[in-house]
């Protein structure tokens, strides 16, 4: 196996790559001295990607919505049992997530490690599609979904998603709905499986206090993508196409109002861009300039946070982000707030005034600052370095390469971004109010 | 290994340093422990008018602008409640000025800073600012009333108080909304005079650090004039449960009911045998393997969301279940089943081991999570004890099933709640 390795002399670390004969790649970041050992098994497939052609399909087709997150949740019945219970006998901690774009199995142990690496690698390549046990998750995914229907952050960001787009799946919950996950079935699960659970789709990553020829021969041997495996025959290219539908320019809905029981409104505005970078060195720019662009105008060293928060229409919940997604992207803006029209209004003024006035050499600087510290910072977490490496690589991009990026930003570009971000017509917002009592 | 070198400083201060490869920042904890009493929202006020300006830094946008050039460092400060203690918590993290650009001393002026935040805060005609006072009033009565959001939190608040209304244990860590009417910028600077003076103060210091040097720094930057004094309670006594448990039901319009069960436990930090008590929360309802989990969820489908919580500075036990409102008595039938047969002595081979292997591998995992590892120190020592990580995994492995059946029989259930819909 040829093995190659990422340095980084700014962070101190490094990462080293193989590649298995079935085509997986496998990356593993020592952590000499560490306890703590950590694999995450990653397939870039998550809830947006629900229309698709799978491979030797004819045409495509659409999956009910929530199947990806099901998915997840199958997985975990084994023919041996339910890997919970097999991770919590050699006692490890595991667990599982899926997102807008990707689903993750991952397990922390200090022992047995090799033990959990092989149950982790055996039960994502192996899964068991029991009609039985299907039927028998849907109350659980239910009260799931019920639970985040309680949670009024959650469904403030679900309907804002749902009034800025009018296509495209991103408007979903992740989860999908009481309703769709009845219509879930053991082959519709099976097709999704083979379509993106594929080698060439997943990464493996693993970090702690191992030895690289170990690990790497370790896998090689358990996996069914390693030389000896029943997936060695590298299959090549892989042969799916996503599908997304044209997402308009207008907003599906201006606005998302929902009466809850919550103490005070929550506000959250948005703006939506369509014709977002899928990967590369253009989503990494495009992501760090809207990132600055709002951390300058809205950050809490700007003069709004300052303004607003004095008014009191702001309190420290106040937040405003970028998430670019399959195609599509959106900012938005805020928090609790006991006149949320009031803050629409305020927001809007200073967001107009921003497309004309640029920023201050000194502000710009500072906040690169800022970035750098919390970029070397966030390296403390293994769980950061596995999960942030994989979503970049899975977007054709160097985590290690952030720094550079990063030092590479002009003011320019940030002011150019501020010009393009907020554009009145493709604003909405959602508002969670307190329900009336009585 | 990880080891403190625990040093007393001038103005009874306390400071532990624990030297690590480990972490890429050096993060500072200052903890101010104190009773949880009527003070409680004037306490959990003080942090919240302190962050909003310094001496140097009169408001927070200059504050923030200055942690900024300092590449971000970051000062969180807040209070939280251990049985019947509140401490107030300020915590710095910065990075090792070792992976800076230009090998700036940027720690140095975070501590500076730091002791300015709490020790010398924005004061007008010697006191408090009084338009800070009244904003940060009205933020923590929202954020008080705000608890409602977390349909979860809010459930376990209102079990507490319910089950605990003549004890100090009862009261929410950010107080209460009626109280704020009595706190202007006078009485505030008052407490905050009496508090930064006579409470306990312990800082603790991680990171790849030389300790001499840091001793000699944090020395340097926390010369402050304090008395000390503060009269610290004891742990609480265990308390039994006199009576039939008593039930607390509320509507509201929510899509999921939760389900909340309190009971009193003969074992605490300092009173029965901890280490039994800690594997008996572990078996009943702290993994995915434990008994909750595995007979309310995957053999009933009746939940996504159960587990237990051991309060181990006043001995209680909470478990905490999101299920559909018609199900209530069949999960609560469920969850009593697990109790009583912990305390029947049905504990598989599988599951006591699958729990002593979970504690084991957490406790190893927790050397790599020094600002975790740090907090448990401190919390054995408010305790009076020592944390000996080692000699602890030791105790935990050593628990037999009858320790831990031992321990269930002394779970009494006290009180229930339940919030459903309308």
């Amino acid at each position: 196996m040829k093995t190659t390795v990422n340095r980084s002399p700014t962070l101190q670390e490094e990462v080293h790559r193989v590649e298995l004969a079935g085509g997986l790649q496998v990356f593993f970041c020592p952590k000499p001295g560490f306890k703590k050992k950590y694999a995450c098994y990653a397939t870039h497939y998550g809830s947006v990607d629900s229309v698709f052609r799978g491979p030797g399909e004819s045409g495509a087709s659409t999956v009910p919505d929530g199947i990806a997150h099901f998915l997840e949740h199958t997985l975990f019945e084994t023919e041996k049992g339910n890997v919970s219970d097999l991770f919590g006998r050699n006692g490890a901690y595991n667990n599982a997530a899926t997102s807008f774009s990707s689903t993750s199995y991952l397990f922390a142990s200090s022992d047995r490690f090799y033990d959990n690496l092989e149950l982790l690698v055996n039960f994502v390549e192996n899964p068991v599609f029991d009609p039985d046990k299907v039927e028998k998750e849907k109350g659980i995914i239910e009260q799931e979904i019920l639970r985040y229907q309680d949670e009024p952050g959650w469904v403030g960001y679900m309907g804002l998603l749902e009034s800025l787009f009018k296509e495209h799946p991103l408007r979903i919950d992740i989860a999908g709905t009481v309703e769709s996950i009845y219509k879930i079935d053991s082959e519709t699960l099976h097709r999704c499986y083979r379509t993106f659970y594929h080698p060439r789709n997943m990464i493996l990553f693993i970090t702690g206090d191992l030895d690289l020829e170990e690990i790497f021969g370790f896998v090689d041997a358990k996996s069914r993508y390693g030389s000896a495996g029943a997936g060695a025959e590298d299959s090549g290219e892989w042969d799916v196409a996503r599908v997304f539908p044209d997402e308009p320019g207008e907003v599906a809905s201006p606005r998302f109002e929902r009466d809850m029981e919550v103490a005070l409104p929550k506000l959250l505005i948005g703006y939506k861009e369509r014709g977002v970078p899928l990967k590369g060195p253009e989503l990494l720019n495009r992501e760090l300039t809207s990132e600055f662009a709002l951390d300058l105008l809205l950050g809490r060293s700007s003069d709004a946070y300052a303004d607003l928060y004095q008014a009191q229409l702001i309190q420290d919940d106040f937040s405003a982000f970028y998430y670019s997604c399959a195609g599509v992207a959106f900012v938005g803006m805020g928090g609790e707030t006991p006149d949320p029209h009031g803050l629409r209004r305020a927001l809007d003024t200073y967001l107009g005034d921003a497309r004309n006035q640029g920023f201050q050499a000194e502000d710009f600087e500072r906040q690169k600052r800022k970035y750098i510290g919390g970029f070397i910072r966030s390296f403390n977490s293994l769980e950061f370095i596995a999960s942030n490496y994989t979503y970049y690589r899975f977007h054709d991009l160097d985590l290690f390469e952030l720094v550079d990026a990063l030092e590479a930003i002009t003011r320019e570009e940030v002011e150019e971004r501020v010009k393009e971000l907020f554009d009145p017509s493709r604003q909405a917002y959602s508002l969670i109010s307190p329900r009336a009592n009585g | 290994m990880l080891t403190f070198h625990r040093f007393d400083l001038p103005g009874d201060i306390k400071l532990s340093i624990l030297p690590t490869k480990k972490l890429k920042t050096i993060q500072v904890k200052v903890y101010f422990p104190g009773n949880l009493d009527e003070s409680v929202t004037q306490r959990a006020l003080l942090p919240m008018v302190l962050r909003r300006g310094t001496a140097r830094f009169p408001d927070m946008q200059s504050m923030q602008k200055h942690q900024e050039g300092l590449y971000g460092a970051s000062v969180v400060s807040g209070v939280n409640k251990v049985g019947e203690w509140e401490l107030t918590v300020f915590r710095l993290e910065t990075v090792n000025d070792r992976f800076l650009p230009g090998g700036e001393d940027v720690f140095s002026e975070a501590l500076a800073f730091l002791r300015e935040y709490i020790f010398d805060p924005h004061l007008e005609n010697d006191a408090l600012s009084p338009d800070y006072v009244e904003l940060e009033k009205t933020n923590l009565g929202r954020l008080i009333e705000g608890l409602i959001d977390s349909k979860d939190q809010y459930a376990l608040e209102r079990l507490v108080e319910g089950m605990c209304p003549d004890e100090e244990f009862r009261r929410y860590e950010y107080g209460n909304v009626e109280d704020l009417a009595d706190i202007d910028s006078a009485t505030l600077t008052q407490s905050w005079r009496d508090w930064s003076r006579t409470f306990p103060c312990e800082i603790y210091v991680t990171g790849d650090l030389d300790v001499e040097r840091t001793r000699d720094q944090v020395a340097e930057a926390f010369r402050v004039e304090r008395s000390g004094g503060y009269d610290l309670h004891d742990v609480p006594e265990l308390r039994r449960v006199s009576g039939e448990p008593r039930t607390f039901c509320e509507e509201m319009a929510v899509n999921q009911g939760k389900l909340c069960l309190g009971y009193r436990f003969g074992v605490n930090h300092v009173e029965g045998d901890l280490e039994a008590g800690v594997l008996m929360n572990g078996v009943l309802g702290s993994f995915s393997h434990s008994k909750l989990f595995q007979n309310v969820r995957e053999k009933a489908s009746l939940a996504y969301d159960v587990h237990s919580i051991f309060e181990k500075t006043k001995g209680l036990v909470f478990v905490v279940a999101g299920i559909a409102v018609e199900n209530r008595d069949q999960a609560f039938e469920i969850i009593q089943k697990q109790v009583d047969a912990l305390r029947e002595g049905d504990i598989s081979e599988s599951e006591l081991e699958s729990t002593r292997e979970s504690f084991d591998n957490h406790l190893h995992m927790l050397e790599d999570n020094i600002g975790n590892f740090m907090e448990i120190d401190f919390m054995w020592r408010l305790h009076g004890k020592d944390f000996e990580i080692e000699q602890y995994r030791d105790r935990l492995r050593g628990v037999t099933a009858d320790r831990i059946v031992a321990a269930a029989e002394t779970l009494q259930l006290d009180s229930s709640y339940f919030l459903t819909s309308r």
